[in-house]
This record gives C-alpha cells, sequence and structure tokens, in this order.
C-alpha cells in the first residue's frame, strides 16, 4: 500500500470486519454467520470454557478497537482450535488492515483450504498477494473469486474487480481486462483510478498504474476518458476524446489501434483505415492484423482475411486468435485440412475457448470427423456456459440444463 | 436450369434496356417522363383509403418496461370464408406494469373487396383484454374456418371461429392459456395425426418484481435491458386432443430441456421425412432447431447444424425467421433475422441436417449490419417463380441514437428480388415506403385484392401499420391455390405442391409460422413466369393422408380450392 498508494486512493480498501462478516453470509459463503451474530461465532463450543472465554475476550478487544490485544487472542483462540473459520477470518481482515499483509496472506491461505468456496476469502487473498507484490497467484486467485461470485454491489467485489483488471493488464491480457473494466462504466462507476486503468489498458501498456512514466501520464488519462465513455456508450463524447487522442499523439503506438476499435461498430471503413495506419507505424502489429482479419471475416472476404491472418500467425504463432483467425479464413476459402492444423494449434494454446472449440467443430465437421466434431461441440458448450456465466450472469445462459460439477477454466 | 437462368439474363437486359430509356427521356425532358417511371413494386395505402384507422399503443413508459417494445404482430386471414383476406392486429393492454383508463384493443378489419377495410371487432369480439404479442392463425378444429391464437404478456387467448363472423374465447376449455411471456406462435400438425398442433414461444420471465434497471443514472434514464438479463424459459407444446382440448407435451423433452428466449417460429420439414421440424429463433441465446423425430420425440440439432450460432461461436439476437426452398434444389433453407451489427442470416440446406450461411453471397449481410430485424417473409413478389424476401425492420431501443451515430431506432424496410442465380437488394425500387423507417415488428403477407400479387401488412410499434400493395407490372402469369386438407389438417400445412410451366419444374413445402407475431393468407401463389400454360400441377398431402394427387387443368391468374380427394 505504501508503494503503490497513488494507485488506490479511490480504491483504498479498508475492511470492516463487522460488515465484511455479512458479506460472508449473503454470499452463502460456508461457515460464515449470520449477520448479527459476529459476537457469537459458530462452531463455538459452550462446554469448552477456555475457548469461548478467550473468544469473547478477543470480540469485545475487536469491538473496542484494541486491535493488537484482539489479535493476540485471536490467535490465542486459534490455538485451541485450529479449525475455527470466523476466527481465522477476523485476524485476516485485522491484520490486512494493519498493513501486514503477508501475516494475513497466510491466514486466508488457511481459510480457503478449509472453505474453497468462499468468494471473499478468495478475493482477501488476491488482495492481500496483491500487496506481497505476487502478481500471477494474486491474479489467479483474485479469478477465483470472480468465478465464484461476490455479491456485485458489495464494496469488496468493485475493488477485487479493479485490481484483477489491472493485473489482466500488467500480464497483456487486454482484451479480457477491458471487458473487465467494462463493468465499472455499467454501473456508472466513474473515478480517476478506472480512467487511469482503462488509459493503460487502452494503450496496451504492460504497466500497474504506478508503473506508468510520468511522461505517458496524460496521453493514459485522455485514452481512459475516451475507453470509458465508450463503454459507457456515451458515444459522442467518446467520440471527441479519440479525435483529441488521435490528433495530439498521432504517432504514439496503439493510439490508432484503439481509435480503430472504437470506430469498428460505428463505422467498420475507417476502423479498417484506423488499423492499417496503426500497421503503418508498426508493421508487427499484431492486434491491428487481427482486427483487420476479423472484420474482413465478418464482410465475407475471405482470401483478403486470410494474408492478414497468416502475418500475425508468423508474427505471434503463439497467439490463439491468430489462429483462430488463420483457421477460420482456410475453412472459409475452402483449405478444410488446413484449417484444422490451425485451429487445432490453436485450441492446444487455449484448451478453455470456447471460440476455439466451436471453430474447430466446424472444421471437424468439414473434414467428415464426426466424433471429434461432437467431442469439440460438448466442450464448446461446457466452456461457454462458463465462460458466459462468469462474464454475463447465469441468465445469459440458454440451452439444455447446465451440467454439475463444472470447474472454472484455467483453475 | 439453363431454361431458367436464359430467361434470368432476358430479363435483366429488359430491365437494363427500361432504366436506361428512363435515364435517357430524364435527360432530354423532365416533365414528360413521369409516364415512362417505371410504376414502384409496393404502393402504401394510407388509413384513409384503407379504413385501417387502428393504431398499436405500446404502452412506453420511463420505466423501460420490456414488453413496451416487442409488439405487435399482424394477420392476414379470411375468417368469413368470402375469399378475400381480412385483417387482424394486435395490442397492448393491461397488465401487471400497464392500467390504461381505456385499455387498447385488438381490431379485426373485414375486407369490403374494394380496397377499403371495415372494423368488426366488436361484433366479431376479438378485442382481447391483455398486453397482446402476436397472432398465429389456423383452422384448429377442420371446420372450415380459421380461428385466432393470440399470445401475449399474460394470458394467451384462443379464438374460436363460430363460422358467422363471431369467435368464442375458448381459450380455459382448451388449456392454452400459456402464462408467461408469449411471443409468436405457429399451428401444424406435430404427430402427423390430421389435427392441428400448437408451438408457443417463450420469451423470458419477466414481471414487475423481476424488472430490472437498465440506463444511465447521470442523466436519469432508463433504456430497455438487452434480454440476456432474464431468465430464459422453456416454450410450449401443445398437442390436439381431437375434442376441443390440449395437452401440454413439450415436458420431458428437448422442447422443455431447451431454455430459450424464443422470438420466432417456423414450422418446415428440414430433412424431407414428411414430419415437421421448427425453428426458433432466439433473443441473446442459440437457435434451436428441433427436429422432430416421431412420437412425440425432438432432437434439439442447433448447435450441430450450425444454425444455433455465429460463425464464431457467439449467440445472436434472433428475431425473425422464415423458412422456403431458396435456391429450388428440393430441401428447405432458413432465415434468421438479428439485431444490429450481428447481420442476418439465410441458411442453405445442405441435405445432411447441417446449413451453410450464404448471407454474403447474396448481399444480405452487408445490407443489414446495422439493422435490427423482426418481420420477414420469403414471397414471389412479381410471380417469376422465384422466391423474392422482404425484411422488416426497426432498433428494439428507442434511445440507441444516443448511444450510436449509424443505428437508428426506425429503420428501412428492404427487398430483395431472386434474379434466378442469387438475392439482389431492389429495396431502391420497392416504391415510397422503402424510403422511409419505421418501427416495425409483425410482417404478414397476403394477396388483399386477389390479383394475384402478393401485398404486404407491416405491424409498427407505437405507430399504426403499414399496408403496401403490390403493383408489380402484370407480366407474369401465376396460379392462387388453396388447399384443403381432408384426411389431413384441413389447412394443409405440410402438403408439398409440384408444378410445371413451359417445362419448368418448381416445387413449394406448405410451412406454418414464420416472420414475427405474425400470420400469413393461408393461400399459396405460385408464380409461372412467362409461361401461359400450366403443364401439370401436383399435390402430396400432408399425413396421415399422404396422398399425392395430379391437375392439368388448373385456371391461370386465379384463385382455385384444391380439395383432398375431389378431383
Amino acid at each position: 500500500m505504501r508503494s503503490l498508494g497513488r494507485t488506490f486512493r479511490l480504491f483504498n480498501f479498508r475492511l470492516r470486519v463487522v460488515a465484511l462478516f455479512a458479506i460472508l453470509a449473503a454470499t452463502g459463503a460456508e461457515g460464515g454467520p449470520q449477520a448479527g451474530t459476529a459476537g457469537k461465532p459458530s462452531g463455538v463450543s459452550t462446554s469448552s470454557d477456555g475457548f469461548a472465554k478467550v473468544v469473547a475476550r478477543a470480540t469485545a478487544a475487536r469491538e473496542q478497537d484494541r486491535i493488537a490485544e484482539a489479535l493476540s487472542l485471536y490467535e490465542q483462540a486459534l490455538k485451541i482450535r485450529p479449525r475455527w473459520e470466523e476466527g481465522i477470518w477476523y485476524l485476516g481482515t485485522m491484520l490486512y488492515d494493519q498493513d501486514r499483509y503477508d501475516e494475513a496472506r497466510d491466514w486466508f491461505r488457511r481459510l480457503v483450504a478449509l472453505k474453497p468456496k468462499n468468494a471473499p476469502a478468495w478475493a482477501l487473498l488476491g488482495l492481500c498477494e496483491f500487496q506481497t507484490r505476487e502478481y500471477p497467484k494474486a491474479l489467479a486467485d483474485l479469478k477465483r473469486a470472480r468465478f465464484l461470485g461476490i455479491r456485485p454491489d458489495d464494496q469488496l467485489a468493485s475493488v477485487a474487480r479493479f485490481h484483477t483488471a489491472i493485473l489482466l493488464t500488467r500480464f497483456e491480457e487486454y482484451e479480457m481486462a477491458y471487458d473487465v473494466l467494462r463493468e465499472f462504466a455499467r454501473d456508472q462507476n466513474e473515478n480517476s483510478s478506472v480512467i487511469e486503468a482503462m488509459g493503460i489498458n487502452t494503450l496496451r501498456m504492460p504497466y500497474l498504474p504506478v508503473e506508468v512514466p510520468p511522461d505517458k501520464r496524460e496521453q493514459v488519462l485522455l485514452a481512459g476518458r475516451a475507453a470509458f465513455d465508450m463503454a459507457a456508450r456515451r458515444v459522442q463524447n467518446a467520440r471527441s476524446s479519440f479525435q483529441e487522442l488521435v490528433s495530439r499523439y498521432p504517432q504514439a503506438p496503439n493510439v490508432h489501434y484503439a481509435h480503430g476499435v472504437f470506430l469498428l461498430t460505428e463505422n467498420s471503413d475507417a476502423a479498417l483505415e484506423e488499423f492499417k495506419r496503426e500497421l503503418g507505424l508498426n508493421p508487427s502489429h499484431v492486434p491491428a492484423m487481427l482486427q483487420i482479419a476479423f472484420e474482413l471475416l465478418k464482410r465475407g472476404s475471405n482470401k483478403d482475411a486470410l494474408s492478414f491472418a497468416e502475418d500475425a500467425v508468423r508474427l505471434a504463432p503463439n497467439l490463439f486468435p491468430a489462429r483462430n483467425a488463420l483457421g477460420r479464413a482456410l475453412l472459409e476459402t475452402g483449405d478444410v485440412a488446413g484449417a484444422v492444423k490451425q485451429l487445432e494449434a490453436g485450441v492446444d494454446l487455449a484448451p478453455d475457448s470456447p471460440e476455439m472449440r466451436f471453430v474447430l467443430a466446424r472444421a471437424y465437421a468439414r473434414a467428415g470427423r464426426k466424433d471429434d466434431a461432437a467431442r469439440e461441440r460438448a466442450e464448446f458448450v461446457r466452456l461457454d456456459r462458463i465462460n458466459r456465466t462468469q462474464r454475463l450472469g447465469a441468465h445469459s445462459v440458454g440451452g439444455t440444463e447446465i451440467p454439475s460439477g463444472e470447474k472454472p477454466p484455467g483453475l | 436450369m439453363k431454361h431458367v437462368s436464359t430467361r434470368g439474363r432476358i430479363k435483366s437486359f429488359v430491365l437494363t434496356c427500361v432504366i436506361l430509356t428512363f435515364i435517357l427521356a430524364a435527360g432530354l425532358r423532365r416533365s414528360a417522363t413521369s409516364a415512362a417511371i417505371p410504376e414502384a413494386i409496393f404502393e402504401e395505402i394510407t388509413p384513409a383509403k384503407s379504413g385501417i384507422s387502428w393504431v398499436h399503443d405500446n404502452a412506453m413508459s420511463d420505466m423501460r418496461y420490456l414488453p413496451e417494445t416487442l409488439g405487435p404482430g399482424c394477420a392476414f386471414l379470411d375468417y368469413d370464408n368470402d375469399g378475400w383476406v381480412d385483417i387482424y392486429l394486435v395490442n397492448s393492454g393491461p397488465s401487471d406494469f400497464y392500467h390504461p383508463e381505456n385499455p387498447p384493443r385488438n381490431a379485426l378489419y373485414r375486407n369490403n373487396h374494394d380496397g377499403t377495410f371495415t372494423d368488426v371487432t366488436d361484433k366479431a369480439g376479438v378485442g382481447a383484454g391483455s398486453f397482446g404479442m402476436g397472432v398465429a392463425t389456423a383452422d384448429y378444429d377442420n371446420d372450415g374456418y380459421s380461428d385466432l391464437f393470440v399470445t401475449a404478456y399474460g394470458r394467451c387467448t384462443l379464438y374460436h371461429n363460430n363460422r358467422n363472423g363471431t369467435f368464442s374465447d375458448v381459450t380455459q376449455k382448451a388449456a392454452v392459456a400459456a402464462p408467461g411471456w408469449t411471443t409468436s406462435a405457429v399451428w401444424f400438425d406435430a404427430d402427423n395425426d390430421g389435427k392441428l398442433d400448437l408451438f408457443v414461444c417463450s420469451f423470458v420471465e419477466f414481471g414487475l418484481n423481476k424488472h430490472i434497471f437498465c440506463g444511465d443514472n447521470k442523466l436519469g434514464k432508463r433504456y430497455y435491458c438487452i434480454p440476456r438479463v432474464f431468465k430464459p424459459t422453456s416454450s410450449l407444446l401443445f398437442h390436439n386432443n381431437g375434442d376441443g382440448t390440449f395437452a401440454e407435451v413439450g415436458q420431458g423433452t428437448d422442447i422443455q430441456r431447451a431454455l430459450g428466449k424464443s422470438l420466432g417460429v417456423v414450422a418446415t420439414d428440414i430433412n424431407n421425412d414428411g414430419q415437421l421440424d421448427l425453428f426458433v429463433a432466439n433473443d441473446t441465446v442459440q437457435n434451436f432447431l428441433f427436429m422432430n423425430r416421431g412420437k412425440n420425440k425432438w432432437e434439439e440439432i442447433g448447435l450441430p447444424s450450425e444454425v444455433g450460432f455465429s460463425a464464431n461461436g457467439t449467440p445472436r439476437s434472433g428475431m425473425g425467421v422464415d423458412a422456403a426452398d431458396f435456391d429450388e434444389d428440393g430441401w428447405q433453407d432458413l432465415f434468421v433475422a438479428n439485431v444490429d451489427q450481428e447481420m442476418f442470416s439465410l441458411y442453405r440446406n445442405n441435405k445432411d441436417e447441417t446449413f451453410s450461411d450464404l448471407a454474403h453471397q447474396n448481399g444480405i449481410a452487408e445490407a443489414t449490419r446495422l439493422l435490427s430485424g423482426w418481420g420477414l417473409k420469403f414471397f414471389d413478389y412479381d410471380n417469376d417463380g422465384h422466391l423474392d424476401l422482404i425484411l422488416a425492420n426497426g432498433h428494439p431501443d428507442d434511445m440507441i441514437e444516443r448511444y450510436s451515430s449509424r443505428v437508428k431506432y426506425k429503420e428501412p424496410l428492404l427487398l430483395f428480388h431472386h434474379n434466378g442465380a442469387r438475392l439482389e437488394n431492389v429495396s431502391g425500387r420497392g416504391g415510397p415506403a422503402f424510403g422511409r423507417s419505421f418501427s416495425a415488428r409483425g410482417l404478414a403477407v397476403g394477396d388483399i385484392n386477389n390479383d394475384g400479387l402478393s401485398d404486404v401488412l407491416i405491424a409498427n410499434n407505437g405507430e399504426a401499420p403499414t399496408l403496401l400493395r403490390n403493383n408489380s407490372p402484370r407480366e407474369n402469369h401465376w396460379i392462387g391455390i388453396k388447399l384443403q386438407g381432408v384426411g389431413c389438417n384441413r389447412d394443409a400445412f405440410g402438403a408439398v405442391i409440384t408444378w410445371s410451366a413451359a417445362g419448368v419444374r418448381h416445387s413449394r413445402l406448405k410451412t406454418s409460422g414464420g416472420s414475427y407475431l405474425s400470420s400469413h393468407d393461408m393461400r399459396e401463389v405460385l408464380g409461372l413466369g412467362k409461361a401461359d400454360q400450366l403443364d401439370w400441377l401436383e399435390v402430396r398431402w400432408p399425413s396421415p393422408s399422404g396422398k399425392v394427387e395430379k391437375f392439368t387443368n388448373v385456371p391461370l391468374d386465379r384463385y382455385t380450392t384444391i380439395t383432398e380427394n375431389k378431383k
């Protein structure tokens, strides 16, 4: 928090432990007490006088803000009952509030081991790991919390969402990060941290907000404003901001690309021109190549799409969207064997991508490989449901019943 | 096919000459060219001329309840069997979110045989009372008169035709109230027992207590929610018991298992097995293709057949649908209209229960990129023997222009002409109505003046309907037939009509449903092109009859009733 302070001035998340207990209860977290019973932990045996007395003292200390004493008493209680989930929760959250992130992290790890479906605990673990700069772990745990679901109107959800997005951006998962950031626009949660995060994402900078060079700050904020307006469907404002961005930074990387993405639904011809301008500045700009390829595929200009997709695969053979674009272009131009090869490579790169499975299934069907097609379709259905449930909620999923026991992708 | 292509080239050449002549004349002497201007294909018949003064009340409120934006439907039907199609229009009505002092009502207009219509709603007793959505017409009890099924947000209504100009509400007795939110419906004989069954599309779980805020807090504005935020539902299949009652038989089948947000449905025979299948368009979730495997076994194959999702695996916002053998290869093709940016799809039947999207090759994709489509229909508007296509469009969100500079709330109609090889966009020749924009929803096709040129009725959201009279040049011959089943269902849905004129063979399956919330004229108009005589016409009646009858003496350029076993 100290070194990253500015980033989180609006996401400076201090735990209100009693309130957070309510979160646990409301989200159906396992083992959490009902709201209003925080002072009387569940699972406490009244026959165990020693434990009960320590718990009572710990609770009183916590409620009276005697945090150091409360920490000591909770640790004491947990020595008697090491699996006392509520005690672990209080201890972890108090340590988090004391900026003792490494200790808090360890307690939350214990908690998720006991309660693996507890989304708020996973979120707090991810936030602790973020503070201890264990970024890959932080991202994985925040993703898991997201999958399990935190009540969306909760402050913790908002903080977890923000950190998920900035970590995704840092790890260059820009499209996924944008999808997460867009939720702030949907909720009209507009603040300078979100604008900044959106700007970094839009300009495809693999940085956390604190890592952005000072001379890029203005450009980032302008891009962020444009992107936020785009996500909030304020088209006129977004158009003005993008035009200003392009006119002030015409040579900057990703500016024309970002403008092109905005233009895709507004004026796809102009979008193609912007992607080509980006390629003029950076002939190796794979996302621009892919945007052009996918737009041409959408238009049915499959032969034209082919060359852009081939270039993208040549430059980024490990990028699954490139394999997807090339596979689709080959499929639509009649090279079924070539399509299968590309799409299989894409599935190897991204086995949890429903889009890859879908197109591969089409290619197998075209090749007469019925069993393979059926297998890929089944996998598509499974992954698509998980994916859409995560992104858009359970109501966005149609079709026949959802099989139980599905695990989230990438976990 | 060679003959057809040659004719197409000749037609194209003639058309080019006409256009060149027109341009030349316009350049020489503008004031004298009016007589040379080719007549617009469609002419809008104003309410003042038609007598149709009814206006749809969409009940639009600041709360932007979703049912407000999805209606209405319309129908062409000959309710009094006088040989002239009448018009039925569906309106909103009281519901849990709408309590009007003077409830809007549906309307039945009788055709006066002179281009005008008279409102006979009160006499007929078909004003309904719930928040209406669409209408499906058919003779479900095989008594020779068309009945009406009206879908709704709320209670559906089944009106039985009393054969004396009045109808009775038999919903309760028939047990087809289908509560919830129903949209399109289709009558068809699911089990080939000679009695029409009923499939009813169910949209989403909706109600005052389930209403979701969608909008912009800063502006204090609500807008219509994208339906993905609402819970999907199962559509319903009612089996006709033959005694005026129905039993819901979708339970336990894929029809019940497949949760959708269904808006459009057409009954057609995908695999030519003599059993009518169902293509169902869903909004924001995948489309369904329910294959009828017999004995009430339904298999949903939207995904493997490649009509469920877009080419990259995304569910789209399917709304209007239709089925027809547009490429005349003997297999039913499919069409589905989607929302803007998604483009509409024209699916060619690959003859193996899979489809390929030919929207790009036919100019459909490009023309519909910024449009949202609802009512639509394949029909041969110029009787040249090839199926053309009309599309009615309009964005569901009345505030879309705040968010997009190019997508509009009111959108133009589109008309595609089949030139013998492919569809081409001829909207520019459609007439003045094709230069206007509409908040179109339902669309029905029927011949209001019995001239063999199919006319079009469009039901607009929150506005008066649009009636388009077909003024195509009378240069092609035609045959109009009304099929009357005896052993099979009376409306003969599922019949296959095959005919030959000047040595060119054509075929048409009598489908049911299609479009959006609407029902078409029951009669089939078969275009003969320039051929001045019919070689023969064959009807293969649907099961349980299955009988094949051949006719050689069907008169041209008029309607004929063909009754099964009455040759």
